[in-house]
């Protein structure tokens, strides 16, 4: 018995210290194209398609928190592809790609892609279309779409009065900040996952910061006619009590156009990033 | 075909079920399926209830289809290994009724495994619904309906495995091929729309589409009995196509019924 109990826990961790030094590709696994689990799993590939995209979570929040491994986002994108293939009423699949893949790893036009798949499906959902005319006004920034997906959205959920209201003054004066924040905060609340969450929450900190300080340049410029050179002038000019910190751990300063930058470029700055950043 | 001697097999069938403890590992697995959902459901981002639906309900047709095949597989091969069907082929009562009346045991046991087991998990998802409320209400109706329909496959792929049974002289091949069946008959519909497509018919030529197109009309069409999506999503369930699909199934259930029972009449026993 004994020799057992001993034969059964030495190879269990040792297993465990194998199967945890695995690259990415290996934990996240491989996924045949949906018609082919579809037709493996019978009456069970909705489940399979939530299996999929919370693997996908469980493998992110892993390798993102332990920042031991670079996460493979091709492979993460593929894992959610197939599982709004499976079942694309899916909509963790799609809050995932959302919270992960646009910021993360700069797939927006991927992310666009699966938002737009679920939107054909869940046609009653006002995340969907606000998600899509976030993403085309921040990052694509094509406000023409943007605006158009906002209208679905503003359709679907009319008592949220800003989207008919605010947000289409935020995409033609260009205030892409101001309406970042506005998104995250709407985010947030909605993010249960503790992995995705903390990541919202940092961004809407930057965020936050980033606007104070376009705020505060907009005020010096009123004042003076000109560009700050730097932000230490804004700080002398009375318009700011201090430099704000990066939360992602880098440094804000000024590029020659005048806009707000950071070193960090918003992700921490500890941490490589993965190669199919694109 | 008597009625009293109808169910007279249907008892011993019922009988058999709960002397096999089936019913009592039916509701073991109620409770743990209980407990488990809010586990399982926890992990999701956004939709808390869709998930625990899903699972639900894929839990349920994992159950009842082992269930399914076990006490269908065991159904006239207990009596021929025991030579029971000896016995009762020596009586004045015709094979229809001694086969009729077992399907009919077996339905009614499925049944309560089924009630059972959508008890449970309709117990834990009115929890979770007020703990999680969802953005639409979830449809009651609609869960209620897919279990019955789920019951509906249950049944045809039970009178399949019966079917297989009154051929086969193992008890491995109707079980295999029931297997095969049923995962096939979950597919069929999507591989006939793939052999329709211009792609579809150049990847896979003429014969091949053919042999697809027969599979389909032979196989029953268990994505017609799927209603997931509705039930999960809330989507609108389509009245017509209800209908149409539980006469469909009263029809397969039928035809495949009377097959069993005119090869389980030319079988000899030896």
């Amino acid at each position: 018995m004994l020799v057992f109990v001993v034969l059964l826990v030495g190879t269990h961790v040792g297993l465990t210290g194998i199967r945890d030094a695995r690259p990415p590709e290996a934990r996240l696994g491989f996924y045949p194209p949906a018609p082919v689990i579809k037709a493996l799993t019978a009456d069970h590939y909705q489940f399979t398609s939530q299996l999929i995209s919370l693997q996908c979570l469980f493998y992110f929040g892993t390798l993102v928190e332990l920042r031991s491994q670079v996460p493979d986002w091709w492979r993460i994108y593929r894992a959610v592809y197939t599982s709004t293939r499976l079942d694309p009423y899916n909509m963790d699949a799609y809050y995932f790609a959302q919270a992960v893949l646009t910021w993360e790893t700069g797939m927006t036009q991927q992310a666009i892609e699966l938002l737009e798949y679920g939107f054909a499906h869940r046609t009653w959902d006002w995340y969907l279309p606000f998600y899509i005319s976030f993403d085309y006004a921040f990052f694509l920034k094509d406000y023409e779409k943007a605006g158009m997906y906002l209208a679905k959205a503003a359709e679907l959920k009319p008592e949220v009065a800003w989207y008919a209201t605010l947000a289409a003054r935020y995409f033609y004066e260009g205030g892409s900040t101001a309406l970042a924040l506005a998104y995250l905060k709407e985010m947030i609340p909605a993010a249960r996952n503790e992995a995705i969450r903390k990541r919202l929450v940092t961004r809407a900190e930057a965020f936050e910061k980033v606007l104070q300080i376009e705020q505060a340049v907009a005020e010096y410029k009123e004042r003076y006619q000109t560009n700050p050179e730097d932000l230490g002038r804004l700080v002398r000019a009375g318009l700011l009590e201090r430099i704000p910190h990066d939360p992602y751990g880098g440094r804000f300063y000024l590029d020659e156009q005048g806009r707000v930058r950071t070193t960090s470029k918003l992700v921490p700055v500890e941490k490589t990033h993965g190669s199919h950043k694109n | 075909m008597k009625t009293k001697e109808l169910t007279a097999f249907m008892t011993v069938a019922i009988k058999g079920g709960i002397r096999d403890r089936v019913l009592a590992a039916i509701v073991v697995v109620g409770l743990i399926l209980l407990l488990t959902t809010p586990v399982v459901a926890s992990f999701s981002m956004r939709q808390v209830l869709a998930l625990a639906t899903s699972y639900s309900l894929s839990i349920i047709s994992l159950m009842g289809l082992l269930l399914t095949l076990f006490i269908a597989m065991i159904l006239l091969a207990k009596d021929l290994e025991q030579r029971q069907v000896y016995t009762i082929c020596s009586l004045p009562i015709s094979r229809a009724t001694y086969l009729l009346g077992k399907f009919l045991g077996f339905a009614v046991v499925i049944f309560l495994a089924v009630s059972i087991l959508g008890c449970f998990s309709a117990g834990a998802l009115f929890v979770l619904e007020r703990i999680h409320p969802a953005e639409r209400a979830f449809a009651w109706g609609g869960f209620f309906i897919g279990l019955w329909f789920q019951y509906w496959v249950l049944l045809i792929v039970g009178a399949i495995t019966i079917l297989f049974s009154t051929v086969a002289t193992s008890n491995f091949l109707p079980l295999a091929l029931s297997v095969g069946v049923y995962l096939g008959s979950y597919s069929s519909e999507a591989v006939r729309y793939f052999i329709r497509t211009s792609a579809g018919q150049k990847e896979l030529g003429a014969a091949v589409g053919l042999f697809g197109d027969l599979v389909y009309w032979i196989l029953p069409n268990f994505s017609a009995f799927d209603l997931k999506a509705q039930i999960i999503y809330g989507v609108a369930l389509n009245a017509r196509e209800l209908l149409l699909t539980q006469l469909y199934a009263v029809g397969y259930l039928g035809v495949v019924l009377l097959l069993a029972t005119l090869t389980f009449a030319r079988r000899e026993f030896r």
